[in-house]
């Protein structure tokens, strides 16, 4: 947004502001919903859900501001019954490696939010996943920083194109669920500077509008009061010009803390700000320039974008191009992890009697039922899709509790297919300790009690599959799962993350070959859950390490179950001809993909850079480029992938900037992080 | 005393289910589209399907599924049952067509949920019953009501699974009852499974296979088993001689007729012959023998006040 135009809009809102009075002013700092309601509908006591109408904050009409008006994702549009699109959830997303892709669903979420009477969509949220146990992880798109900021960025880039403002969250340090609330994170600033917070600058340099503040604390104050990541870091080192609101309801707990650490908004009811601001400056407490510059980023951001707005339409809400866009990334994302003897894709013509096995096959597997929740008009569950991809052949689901009538149904049949995982009351949003609070009677929250399928799953799978050797898991779930106690048991398994309102469809376009998987991990599998990073979920205080996920693992020369970035097809590519080159600002490289097996297929070509002549610690290599290719049987193309070199660089804590090593550095061009699946060459970059 | 005066069988069509207290003497193999339910109240009962035969004794219970192909036969001691059948129309939920539920009750195999109390559904079938038997038209939501609390435990409380058919997709039970079909009409010639097979276009393999599956019986064990029971109609109905009846049914020598008899039924042909038996055969009902309706109330009821 640092435009010019952008400029005009700060000059007219100054003029704005300077004829309001400080009530007026405080007005369009705070949520206008009542606690009591968001409450019920939160709990679900009342008939509407949560977010079911854009939630308004501020507003002067008779000054020509509108109100900023909320709308929940990143699933898709929260408001509405029974009609926005339900796209899958981001982790999928982020699996397809397809940021083009996530533009378009930006932009079919920016015409929703429209329809719907809304400006602004919450729902770019790039949490870094660095512990995999979190009851959110569904919301992200995986645990690497750059990856998270290129998918975060086209989201972006995607709803702003339609004049929704885009509110990037939770900003920052939020990934973990049940001490939310309480948990003070600490971490080294090269953690901070390198791992947790490039992808929020990202998303910001693309024109994200606003910024959610979490609930959590980072070294010491709540980061809804934090001035040293909204005042020192968002808005004056990234120079961030839009608007910043908390987390909702309990993302500030002081008046005068949370407006002077540059707090813009209250969200999404008035209660420390409001009466209680006006005082505070009455007071002497918070200074009136506080208040003047929020409102000038308020009025400014909003005016900016009811500008560029498009007219909404409804009818856009859940139409059959959008339905066509989740579909095609629910195709793109789910990941194809292990297919022994190409036991996938399964033929129609051999397979005549499929056995389903497991609960999930038959429930609307779309994730949380916490905020994010999206309301479709329908959900194709596994099961439906997977009977009408069967064509002429029979399918024959049971939910698999007795393991005689299963081990029966596994011997009769010609392939069998296990759906396994969890749902909202494994992993999702938690709202209160309170058992009386919680919201859905579900329980969702970290999954505290360790990363592996239920037992009965591991029983079910471990007992059933090896009589029969056409057998699948399919995964669901919105993040890792541990695969170790059954994995070996299987000739075949698909991640299929929470795959949206289509998820059923793609999955079985996918199980019969009518789709090529194309999905690629977005976190590593570990073979053990202790190679993963300590944490405590239920703590005051939680300190996070440099090194998490992939990078973690290989720092320590330990080999994952599967790698990040991995992910089989049903054709083969070859990777040869790298080429690495630079000029004053980027780095390209260049190599040639032959899809050398017998279908058309598409790959996620990733970029890795190691660091082998550093002089400080770094990770053995990182993600700093992806691009998506399809070929057809026989094709080759040259592919080029480009990074900033700024984007190699590591902050030097002693000067308090980064610095760029001018060094060989080595570049990898490949299908997964794994070296085996990488061409590699040096280059010495200046 | 009901004012009403209507046609049994339209009572039949309204609800969509039957219920009664019976005799079971023989039945060849065949299959409906209802679900049936049988419970043994007094003596004991073979039922042939899959995966294998199931002697049934006082006090189990089996569900038969819809169109599952099954034959009963009665055993040494006398049996009274409780027959319960319900259309599936009843049992669906899905607004998809083609979707059939098969649920795993036999309590004779074990095939019954630890957790579950099933004198429950027991006493639900005798009270609809009861009541059945009183043909009354006040009766009818409650008859409904019963018939859906039995749908309702069986979902609630019995394994079952879901299918799903294609509409193009060739119905197994009809491909069953060609291939009894086929066989009961060429019973006596000794190649019938030869000629089966070419006939069909299967191998033998596969035709073994596909009936295990089906009605859980060798093609060979399918074959002496019609071969006995056209044997045991001849013997019973008939004077015919010993030696049309080894001809005609097929056994090839008097010697393998008499072992094979001996084996699958604990009598000698002649012994059989002999033998009384129920003599009023009702033809209407397979296999199903009239049953006197008073001493039906009287077991049933005691079921109902235990």
């Amino acid at each position: 947004m640092n435009s010019t135009t952008q400029t005009d809009f700060r000059e007219k809102a100054r003029l704005i502001v300077q004829g309001l009075s400080l009530e007026e002013k405080v007005w369009l700092m705070s949520g206008k919903m009542t606690f009591d309601e968001v409450r019920a509908s939160i709990k679900k006591q009342s008939d509407h859900h949560y977010n079911h109408i854009p939630y308004p904050s501020g507003g002067l009409e008779e000054h020509g501001v509108s109100p900023m008006l909320f709308c929940d994702g990143p699933r898709g549009v929260v408001c509405g019954t029974g009609k926005s699109t339900c796209f899958p959830v981001s982790m999928l997303r982020g699996a397809s490696f397809d940021a083009e892709l996530e533009e378009k669903i930006g932009e079919a979420i920016g015409r929703e939010v429209l329809g719907y009477g809304g400006n602004l969509f919450a729902g770019v949220c790039i949490n870094l996943l660095y512990h995999p146990g979190w009851g959110r992880a569904q919301e992200t798109y995986g645990e690497e920083s750059f990856h998270l900021g290129e998918m975060g960025a086209a989201l972006t880039r995607g709803v702003q194109s339609k004049g929704v403002m885009a509110c990037v969250k939770h900003y920052a340090f939020n990934q973990m669920e049940n001490s939310r609330f309480k948990v003070d994170i600490d971490c080294s600033k090269r953690t901070e500077r390198e791992v947790f917070l490039p992808h929020f600058k990202k998303c910001i340099d693309n024109g994200a509008a606003s910024v959610m503040t979490s609930y959590n604390k980072y070294k010491g104050p709540m980061c809804g009061h934090n001035s040293y990541l909204i005042r020192d870091v968002l808005k004056k080192e990234w120079n961030f010009d839009g608007f910043v609101m908390s987390d909702f309801v309990w993302g500030v707990k002081n008046t005068v803390e949370a407006a002077c650490g540059g707090q813009d908004i209250e969200m999404c009811c008035t209660k420390y700000y409001g009466g209680a601001l006006v005082d505070a400056v009455r007071e002497g407490k918070v200074p009136e320039e506080a208040i003047d510059e929020a409102a000038v980023r308020i009025i400014s951001t909003i005016q900016d974008f009811e500008k560029k707005k498009q007219p909404g339409d409804p009818e856009s809400i859940g139409s059959p191009e959008h339905i066509a866009l989740a579909l095609q990334s629910a195709r793109e994302g789910m990941t194809l992890l292990k297919n022994e003897n190409s036991t996938l894709p399964l033929n129609r013509e051999k397979c005549r009697k499929i056995v389903v096995l497991g609960r999930l096959a038959a429930e609307e597997v779309t994730g949380d039922k916490g905020s994010s929740e999206v309301h479709p008009a329908y959900i194709v569950t596994p099961l439906k899709g997977i009977v009408k991809a069967a064509g002429d052949c029979e399918v024959t689901f049971y939910e698999g509790s007795d393991l005689d009538h299963c081990r029966e149904l596994a011997e009769s049949a010609d392939a069998v297919i296990f759906v396994a995982g969890y749902d909202f009351n494994d992993e999702g949003e938690f709202v209160a300790e309170d058992k009386k609070d919680a919201y859905t009677g579900a329980i969702g929250g970290d999954r505290k009690g360790g990363l592996t399928l239920h037992r009965e799953e591991e029983e079910l799978i471990r007992t059933i599959a090896p009589l029969n050797s056409n057998s699948t898991v399919v995964l669901i779930g919105g993040s890792m799962i541990m695969m170790e106690e059954w994995i070996d048991s299987v000739s075949s398994l698909i991640m299929a993350y929470y795959p949206g309102m289509e998820g059923g469809t793609a999955l079985g376009e996918i199980l019969f070959g009518d789709v090529n998987p194309s999905g690629k991990l977005p976190f590593v599998v570990p073979t053990d859950e202790s190679h993963l990073p300590e944490i405590n979920w239920d703590t005051e205080s939680q300190n996070y390490d440099f090194l998490h996920g992939y990078v973690k693992l290989e720092a320590e020369g330990i080999t994952p179950r599967f790698p990040f970035g991995y992910g089989l097809s049903y054709t083969d590519f070859e990777y040869s001809g790298l080429s690495v080159s630079q000029d004053e600002e980027y780095l390209y490289a260049e190599c040639t993909v032959s899809n050398t097996g017998e279908r058309s297929g598409e790959e996620a070509v990733q970029m890795y850079v190691g660091f082998p002549e550093s002089k400080v610690e770094r990770p053995v290599k990182i993600l700093r480029g992806f691009k998506r290719i399809s070929l057809k049987p026989g094709e080759s193309s040259r592919v080029s992938i480009e990074c900033r070199k700024s984007e190699l660089s590591w902050y030097n804590e002693v000067i308090g900037k980064f610095e760029f090593e001018e060094m060989n550095y080595r570049i990898y061009l490949g299908s997964s992080s794994d070296n085996k699946d990488l061409i590699q060459k040096e280059i010495f970059l200046s | 005393m009901s004012i009403y005066n209507f046609e049994q069988i339209e009572f039949n069509k309204l609800q969509h289910f039957n219920s009664f207290v019976t005799a079971i003497d023989n039945s060849s193999f065949h299959w409906h589209y209802e679900y049936e339910l049988i419970h043994v109240l007094e003596g004991s009962l073979m039922v042939y399907m899959n995966p294998e035969p199931v002697l049934l004794k006082k006090g189990d219970l089996l569900l038969i599924n819809s169109k599952t192909v099954h034959s009963m036969a009665h055993t040494e001691e006398r049996n009274t049952c409780l027959i319960l059948q319900i259309h599936p129309d009843l049992f669906q939920m899905e607004a998809e067509a083609n979707v059939s539920y098969r649920f795993h009750l036999n309590s004779a195999h074990g095939k019954i949920p630890a957790d579950w109390d099933r004198t429950d559904l027991i006493k639900t079938a005798c009270r609809l019953t009861l009541l059945y038997m009183q043909k009354e038209r006040k009766n009818f939501h409650r008859l409904k009501a019963l018939v859906y609390k039995i749908i309702a435990d069986l979902f609630d409380y019995v394994p079952y699974d879901m299918t799903f058919h294609s509409p193009s997709n060739s119905d197994d039970s009809s491909r069953v009852m060609e291939i009894l079909d086929y066989i009961e009409n060429n019973l006596q010639s000794d190649d019938v499974l030869d000629r089966l097979c070419s006939e069909m276009g299967l191998s033998g393999k596969s035709l073994y296979r596909f009936l295990k599956d089906h009605i859980g019986l060798s093609a060979k064990e399918l074959v002496d088993t019609m071969r006995i029971d056209r044997a045991k109609q001849l013997l019973k109905f008939t004077k015919k001689s010993m030696d049309y009846i080894v001809d005609i049914c097929g056994f090839g020598s008097e010697s393998s007729f008499y072992r094979i008899f001996k084996d699958k039924t604990g009598s000698t042909p002649n012994q059989y012959r002999k033998n009384d038996l129920p003599a009023d055969r009702n033809p209407e009902i397979q296999g199903y023998l009239n049953f006197r309706n008073t001493e039906a109330v009287r077991v049933l009821m005691n079921i109902v006040e235990e």
